[in-house]
C-alpha cells in the first residue's frame, strides 16, 4: 500500500485494480487462410494441384503466432484395362511462436492488487546497476509468495517451432475379373520432423523473481510413420442374391524419435540462440526417447442380400499389436437387416417410403491405450556424494501389464423414410460392454498407478437422428436435422475388487460396481454453519473445532447407525460423474435464391465438472478467484449457504473434496453460423466470369451455461483450463473459374 | 497371344497373391522389444563391480525427500510454527488433523515408495553377489539398505502410530497392520542383524560411499527406537557403542556444522547430500529448501529467498533467551525487524549482538507470513555458488547427530539406566554445554536433559515433539493458544491409504 497508494474505495488495498486477462490479451487476433486449387485430366489420367496459405495471430500480448504453407500434388491414372494407379503428396512448412501457458494460470490467479509495471523497483534496480532490470511489478514485493506476474513467462521467453510435413501415399488396383474381382495396395506414408527452440531470457526484478543465466533447449522430433494395407474384393449377383466378400490385411510402423539438448548462458542475440555459443560447458546436457510400435490386421467381410429386403453380414478381424503385452486378439462381428418397405405387402404411401429394421452383435478392439512395460525396468539415476556427482540405478517394483481390451456391442434400431421422403430418421439402442477394460490400479502404500485389463463397464443409451427437407416455394427452401443421445454408464465388475480410486487423492474419483466409472467421491454438503448456535448443536462441529462460516457435511448415519455424530470416510459418497447422459445437437439450413444460411447447435447435460481452478488454493492460498466465488463468500448469517466464508475456504476442513469443487456440466452452444451468397459469374458480368461464394461465418459465437469457468468442454471433468475459448469470424471469398 | 493371356490375366492374380501374403512375413516385428526401455532381465550381472549401483539407487531415494516432508514431520512441536499459506500445515500446528490433509498421503507415499525401493535394491544386490565375489560386500550392502529402510519405518511409525511393515512385496494388501511398539522391535531387532555387517567407522571415513550408512547409523536408530519403546536400557546401551566407539565428536563450531562447512563433519551420524557439484551451472542434486527461507535482501544478489512455511516459535525463543545462549541461538533463529520488536515488547532488551543481519551480511526482511526464521535450515546466500539461485542449494541436510546421542544417553541414565562405559550423564550433557559456550552442571536431572534437548536440537525434525509426546507432557505442547491432548499424538492415517488398505483402520491410534 506504501508502494501503489490507498484505494478510495477500499481503503484496506492498494489503489489498483488490474484485470489481468485484458492485459495479457489482445481484444481480437487476425487469421488468415487463402487456397488455391487446380483440378484437370482427361478419361486415362486426372490430377490435382493446390497450395494453401495460413496465417494465425496469437491471442496473447507476446511472440505468439502460426504461419504455414501447404502444397499438394497427386494424380490418378488407369495404365491399362486391369491396372490403375495413383500418387499423392502434400507437404507443409510451419512457424509457430508459442506463448508460455503459465502466463493464463498466472493471469487466473494473479491478485488484482498487483499492477503490471514497477517503476519504484526498476528505477531502484537500475540506481543499484542490476544487470537485465525488469519494470514488471512481482508480488513478491507485496509480501506474496510467487511473483504472479503473467508478463514475465510471457515477455521473457521465445518459443519457437519450424514444423514440416510430408503426408505421400501411392496405390494399385488391380481387376482380376471385371466387375467382379479387385485387389488394391495401399502404400502411405507420412513423416514431421519438428524442430523446437524455446529461450528463456535473463531479466532482474527482485531476488526470487529473476532468470540471471538465459537458457535454451532445442529439439528435434521425428515421427515416420508406415501404413500399407492390401484388400481383394469380389462382388456377384445370383439372380436375386447378392453377395460380397473381402479379405485384407494391414500393417503398422509407426516410429517416434526424439533428441534433445540444454544449456545456459547463451548470447542475446537471436542468431546465437545455439546451444554451441553457451559460455558455461557445464550447463549442457543432452536427452532423448524413442518409441516404434509395430501392428499387423487380417480382416474379412461377407454381406449377402435378397432382393435388397433381407441383409447380412458377417466380419472377422484378427488384430496383431506389438504394443500390448498378449500381442493377438480375435474380433467377429455379424448383423442382419431387413427392408420391410421393400415387402410386397407393405402399402406403397407417401407417409412411409422407406422402412428398414436391423440388429448387429459384434466385438471391437481398443489400441489406443498407454503402452506399459509388462516386465520391471532397471533405470539410471544420479546423486551426490562427497560433493561428486556419481551414477546408480533404480529398479520397479511393479509394472501395467496389457492385453486387448474389447468393446462388445450389440445393437438394434431402423432407419427411415417418410412424407415423401421428406422426413428422415434413424433410431438406435445400443449396449457396448467393455471387457478387459484397462483401469489404473494404485500402486499399494506407493504413489502412482499402473494399467492393467481389470474390469467390465457398459455404456448403453439410445440414438436418433432426423432430419426434414422443405420448400416454401422455388426460391425458399430449407432443412432441418436434429439428433438426441443418451448415455449411461456404468462399472458392471472389477474382477473381485470392492473398488478402484482413481483421480488425484485430494479429489477422489472412484470407480465401484453399478456406479459409472471414475465418479467423484466425497462429501455432500448441506449448508454453512450460519451462526454460533448451530455450531453448538452440532457434535461435528464441535470435534472439529468449526466456526459459521463453514461446511456443514452431510452426516450419512441416521440417529441410533454406527458413525452417526461424525464426518468420516464413511459419509464420503459419489457426488456425480464427468460423463454427460444427454447429448443433442441441430441444424437449421435456409436457402433463398443465392443467398445461404446454416446454423448448427449442440449441448449436452448431466455431467459435473470439477472446478480444479478453485481447488489450487489447497496449495496455495493467497491467489485470485472466480467471481461468483469472491462475490458469493459467506460473511454473516444469511449471506450465503453456497460458499464458506473467506477464512473458511482456507481451512482444511472446508477444503475435503465435496460437491462444492462440483459444478453442473450442462451446455447449450452455436456452433457455428454461416451466411453465404453466390454469384453465378457468368450470368451476373458475362462469360469467362468466374463463379463465386462469399461468405461470413461465426464459429463458437454464444454459449449458455452455468458453470464458473471459461467453457463447460472440458474432457474427463477436470477443469484445469485457464485460457478463454475465443469466438472466431470469418469473411471470405471463394472463386471457381 | 498365349503369353499375352498370361500376362493379363495371370500376373495381376500373382501380384495380389504376393503381396496379401508378404504382411504375413512382418509378424514377428510384434515380438521386438519396446525401443529406449531398459529391462531388468537384460541387465549384466556378470558385472560384480556393478553391485554398489542398486545401493546407490536406495541412497537416492532416501535423499529425494518431498519438500512437506521434513516440514510436516517438524512442525508439531512447541518449538516451531507452521507459517506461511498452507492450511493443512497449520492446522496440523494446531493439532486439528484430517485425513484428506494433501500432505499426510504425501509424506507416506514419499516414505513407502523409498521403503519399497530398498527393497528392490537388495534383491538387485543379491543378483550381483555371485559375480561380485564378495559375500562380506553384499551382505554390509543389503544391511546398509535395511538401514535405510529402518529410518523410514522410525519416521512413518512415530508420524502415524500404526503403519505397515512390509514382509514381502506382493503381499502388502494381506499384511497386517503394526502398532508403533512393534515397529520399534522390529527397528531394534533389524538393527542388531546388521551392525556387525556394516563398516565400523564414522561415515566420512568410508572411501567408497562417504557419509553413507555405517555400523553407527545402525546404533543411533537402535536407539531412538528404543527411546520410543522407553526402553532406557537399550536406549543407553546402543548409545554407548557410539560413544565408546571414538568416531564421533562435537563440532567446535556449531553455527558452521549447518552450513557449508559442516558437510560430513565428524559430529553427523546420518545426512543426506546435496550438491552444486562445484559447478555453477548444469547438474545439480538438491532438496527444495524453499520453504524454509525467509525473504530477505541476500548478500549474493540474485539469491532466492524462501516461502517462509517454517518458523521457530516466540516460546522457544523466549526460552533460549531465558538462557542466555548465544551461538545457537543465533544458528537456530534468524530475526526480521518486526520479530525483534515484538519480542523485544514481550521479553525486555534483547542482547545486542541479535540484528536481523546473518554473520554473511544477509538482511532479513519483514514479511506478513512469519517473523522469524529457522537458521539451521537456511544457507547464507553466500554459500550457493555463482550463477545457483535455489535457496539451500549445495547444502545438506542433517538427519541425526552426535549431540542428540550424547543427550540421549544421558536421559537414559537420569532414568537409572546403567552404561558399561565411564561417561556420566553429568559428562554427556557438559560436552554439548561447553561446546554451546555454557557453564558445566553436575547433578542433571531428566527435566534438566531434556530442556538441553530442546536449547540444542530445537527446529530440527520432529525431535522435541516427540519427547513431550513420550513424556506425556501436554503441558508444554499446548502453547502459543493451541491446545495439545495425547490423542494427537499421531496424525491420523491418510484417507486415500486407509480406503486402499482396511487393515489400517482396525483399533487405529489407540
Amino acid at each position: 500500500m506504501q508502494r501503489y497508494g490507498r484505494s478510495r474505495i477500499n481503503p484496506n488495498v492498494p489503489d489498483v485494480n488490474t484485470d489481468w486477462y485484458a492485459q495479457i490479451m489482445k481484444s481480437h487476433a487476425t487469421q488468415q487462410n487463402h487456397s488455391l486449387s487446380v483440378l484437370g485430366g482427361n478419361d486415362k489420367t486426372s490430377y490435382s494441384l493446390g497450395m494453401s496459405y495460413f496465417d494465425q495471430e496469437g491471442l496473447l500480448e507476446a511472440k505468439n503466432s502460426y504461419k504455414r504453407m501447404n502444397l499438394r500434388a497427386s494424380i490418378d491414372h488407369q495404365a491399362n484395362s486391369w491396372l490403375k494407379t495413383g500418387v499423392n503428396f502434400n507437404v507443409s512448412n510451419g512457424t509457430r511462436y508459442i506463448a508460455d501457458d503459465a502466463a493464463w494460470f498466472e493471469a487466473y490467479h494473479a491478485v488484482p492488487i498487483l499492477p503490471v509495471y514497477d517503476q519504484e523497483n526498476y528505477n531502484y534496480l537500475l540506481a543499484q546497476g542490476q544487470t537485465n532490470a525488469s519494470n514488471y511489478a512481482s508480488a513478491q514485493l507485496l509480501g506474496y509468495r510467487g511473483s504472479q506476474n503473467p508478463f514475465f513467462p510471457l515477455v521473457y521467453r521465445d518459443n519457437r517451432q519450424d514444423i514440416r510435413k510430408v503426408l505421400s501415399g501411392i496405390y494399385a488396383e488391380l481387376e482380376l475379373i471385371p466387375n467382379k474381382l479387385t485387389f488394391k495396395t495401399n502404400y502411405n506414408l507420412s513423416m514431421m520432423f519438428l524442430k523446437g527452440r524455446n529461450v528463456g531470457l535473463p531479466y532482474y526484478a527482485t531476488n526470487q523473481t529473476n532468470r540471471l543465466l538465459s537458457t535454451i533447449s532445442s529439439s528435434r522430433t521425428t515421427d515416420v510413420n508406415q501404413f500399407w494395407d492390401n484388400t481383394l474384393n469380389y462382388s456377384d449377383t445370383f439372380g436375386d442374391h447378392n453377395l460380397t466378400a473381402m479379405v485384407g490385411t494391414s500393417y503398422r510402423d509407426e516410429w517416434y524419435d526424439y533428441l534433445g539438448a540444454s544449456a545456459e548462458d547463451i548470447p542475446v542475440n537471436e542468431n546465437a540462440w545455439y546451444i554451441g555459443q553457451t559460455k558455461s560447458e557445464a550447463s549442457k546436457n543432452a536427452d532423448d526417447n524413442a518409441e516404434r510400435l509395430h501392428g499387423i490386421s487380417y480382416f474379412g467381410r461377407v454381406s449377402y442380400n435378397y432382393k435388397n429386403r433381407y441383409i447380412a453380414y458377417a466380419t472377422v478381424r484378427v488384430e496383431g499389436t506389438q504394443k500390448y503385452q498378449e500381442t493377438w486378439g480375435t474380433f467377429p462381428a455379424f448383423g442382419l437387416g431387413w427392408v420391410v418397405s421393400e415387402e410386397d405387402f407393405f402399402p406403397d404411401v407417401d407417409l412411409i417410403n422407406y422402412l428398414k429394421i436391423r440388429g448387429g452383435w459384434g466385438k471391437l478392439g481398443n489400441d489406443k491405450i498407454a503402452r506399459q512395460d509388462g516386465a520391471n525396468t532397471t533405470n539410471p539415476v544420479f546423486l551426490a556424494i562427497d560433493d561428486t556427482q556419481v551414477d546408480g540405478t533404480k529398479t520397479t517394483s511393479t509394472f501395467g501389464y496389457l492385453g486387448w481390451e474389447t468393446v462388445t456391442g450389440t445393437n438394434i434400431g431402423l432407419n427411415a423414410e417418410m412424407f415423401n421422403n421428406r422426413l428422415s430418421i434413424e433410431a438406435d439402442y445400443f449396449v457396448r460392454d467393455t471387457e478387459d477394460a484397462a483401469i489404473p490400479v494404485s500402486l499399494k502404500l506407493q504413489a502412482g498407478s499402473v494399467l492393467r485389463n481389470v474390469g467390465i463397464i457398459r455404456n448403453s443409451g439410445f440414438e436418433m437422428v432426423g432430419s426434414w427437407k422443405g420448400k416454401i416455394n422455388n426460391d425458399l427452401k430449407y432443412t432441418v436435422g436434429a439428433n438426441i443421445s443418451t448415455l449411461k454408464n456404468e462399472v458392471r465388475d472389477l474382477y473381485g475388487q470392492t473398488y478402484i480410486d482413481g483421480g488425484q487423492a485430494e479429489f477422489r474419483q472412484r470407480s465401484q460396481v453399478g456406479e459409472p466409472l471414475l465418479s467423484f467421491f466425497g462429501y455432500e454438503v448441506a449448508g454453512v454453519y450460519q451462526n454460533q448456535a448451530e455450531i453448538n448443536s452440532d457434535p461435528v462441529a464441535a470435534a472439529n473445532g468449526l466456526i459459521p462460516g463453514d461446511f456443514k457435511f452431510i452426516d450419512q448415519q441416521r440417529e441410533g447407525e454406527e458413525g452417526h455424530g461424525v464426518i468420516d470416510d464413511d459419509d464420503k459418497v459419489f457426488l456425480g460423474s464427468y460423463i454427460p447422459t444427454l447429448t443433442y445437437g441441430g441444424f437449421v439450413g435456409l436457402s433463398y435464391k443465392n443467398f445461404e444460411f446454416s446454423m448448427n447447435i449442440m449441448g449436452q447435460s448431466g455431467n459435473k465438472i470439477l472446478n480444479r481452478k478453485r481447488g489450487e488454493i489447497i496449495w496455495t492460498n493467497d491467489t485470485n478467484f472466480d467471481a461468483d466465488l469472491a462475490t458469493g463468500l459467506w460473511n454473516g448469517e444469511g449471506t450465503s449457504n453456497k460458499y464458506p466464508s473467506a477464512a473458511g475456504l482456507r481451512k482444511g476442513w472446508n477444503q475435503n473434496f465435496s460437491d462444492y469443487f462440483l459444478e453442473d456440466g450442462a451446455f447449450f452452444r452455436i456452433q457455428n453460423i454461416q451466411l453465404a451468397y453466390n454469384i453465378k459469374g457468368e450470368k451476373l458480368i458475362g462469360p469467362g466470369m468466374p463463379d463465386a461464394r462469399i461468405y461470413v461465418t461465426a464459429e463458437k459465437p454464444l454459449t449458455l451455461f452455468k458453470y464458473n469457468g471459461f467453457s463447460p468442454e472440458v474432457p474427463d471433468g477436470i477443469d484445469r483450463q485457464f485460457y478463454p475459448v475465443p469466438a472466431v469470424y470469418t469473411i471470405g471469398i471463394s472463386l471457381k473459374f | 497371344m498365349k503369353i499375352k493371356h498370361l500376362i493379363t490375366y495371370f500376373a495381376p492374380v500373382f501380384f495380389s497373391g504376393v503381396l496379401l501374403i508378404s504382411v504375413i512375413g512382418c509378424t514377428d516385428k510384434l515380438d521386438l522389444p519396446f525401443e529406449d526401455v531398459a529391462f531388468t532381465s537384460d541387465v549384466d550381472y556378470t558385472k560384480g563391480e556393478d553391485m554398489i549401483l542398486p545401493l546407490l539407487g536406495a541412497y537416492e531415494g532416501l535423499y529425494t525427500r518431498g519438500w512437506e516432508d521434513p516440514v510436516t514431520l517438524g512442525i508439531r512441536g512447541d518449538d516451531v510454527n507452521a507459517a506461511g499459506d498452507q492450511a493443512p500445515m497449520q492446522e496440523q500446528d494446531a493439532f486439528n488433523y484430517l485425513p484428506s490433509h494433501w500432505n499426510l498421503n504425501s509424506i507416506w507415499q514419499n516414505h513407502y515408495n523409498d521403503i519399497i525401493n530398498a527393497f528392490t535394491a537388495m534383491d538387485e544386490i543379491e543378483k550381483y553377489r555371485a559375480a561380485a565375489g564378495n559375500d562380506a560386500l553384499a551382505n554390509q550392502y543389503i544391511a546398509e539398505c535395511r538401514t535405510i529402510r529402518a529410518y523410514l519405518y522410525l519416521n512413518m511409525a512415530k508420524a502415524f502410530g500404526k503403519i505397515i511393515v512390509i514382509d514381502q512385496l506382493d503381499n502388502i494388501q494381506s499384511t497386517p497392520a503394526s502398532s508403533k511398539v512393534e515397529v520399534m522391535q522390529y527397528i531394534v531387532d533389524e538393527m542388531d542383524e546388521v551392525i556387525p555387517l556394516l563398516p565400523d567407522m564414522n561415515p566420512n571415513k568410508r572411501s567408497d560411499i562417504q557419509g553413507g550408512i555405517t555400523r553407527y547409523t545402525a546404533y543411533a536408530l537402535q536407539a531412538l527406537a528404543y527411546q520410543e519403546m522407553e526402553d532406557y536400557q537399550g536406549a543407553a546401551t546402543a548409545a554407548a557403542a557410539i560413544i565408546s566407539s571414538g568416531e564421533y565428536q562435537l563440532s567446535d563450531d556449531f553455527y558452521h556444522l549447518f552450513k557449508k562447512a559442516g558437510k560430513l563433519d565428524d559430529e553427523i551420524i546420518l545426512e543426506f547430500q546435496y550438491s552444486d557439484f562445484n559447478s555453477g551451472t548444469g547438474d545439480r542434486f538438491g532438496h527444495l529448501f524453499a520453504p524454509f527461507g525467509l525473504q530477505w535482501t541476500p548478500a549474493r544478489a540474485g539469491a532466492g529467498g524462501g516461502w517462509n512455511f517454517y518458523e521457530p516459535t516466540k516460546k522457544y525463543i523466549k526460552f533460549m533467551l531465558d538462557r542466555g545462549e548465544t551461538v545457537r541461538l543465533e544458528t537456530s533463529v534468524h530475526w526480521t525487524p518486526d520479530g525483534i520488536t515484538e519480542i523485544q515488547d514481550e521479553w525486555g532488551t534483547l542482547p545486542a549482538w541479535i540484528t536481523n543481519t546473518n554473520r554473511e551480511g544477509d538482511v532479513f526482511i519483514n514479511n506478513a507470513r512469519k517473523k522469524w526464521g529457522a537458521g539451521k535450515w537456511i544457507q547464507p546466500s553466500t554459500e550457493l555458488i555463482e550463477g545457483r539461485t535455489d535457496p539451500g542449494s549445495n547444502k545438506n541436510m542433517i538427519v541425526i547427530r552426535y549431540a542428540e546421542i550424547l543427550l540421549v544417553y544421558a536421559e537414559a541414565l537420569t532414568r537409572g539406566a546403567s552404561s558399561n562405559i565411564s561417561m556420566t550423564a553429568d559428562q554427556a550433557v557438559n560436552l554439548v554445554r561447553t561446546r554451546a559456550g555454557l557453564n558445566s552442571l553436575s547433578g542433571v536431572t531428566t527435566q534438566i536433559v531434556l530442556n538441553e534437548k530442546l536449547a540444542e536440537l530445537g527446529t530440527e525434525w520432529d525431535i522435541r515433539f516427540y519427547d513431550m509426546v513420550r513424556t506425556g507432557n501436554t503441558a508444554e505442547l499446548s502453547h502459543e493458544g493451541k491446545t495439545f491432548t495425547m490423542n494427537k499424538a499421531y496424525f491420523p492415517i491418510p484417507a486415500p491409504q486407509l480406503a486402499e488398505l482396511p487393515q489400517l483402520a482396525e483399533g487405529i491410534n489407540e
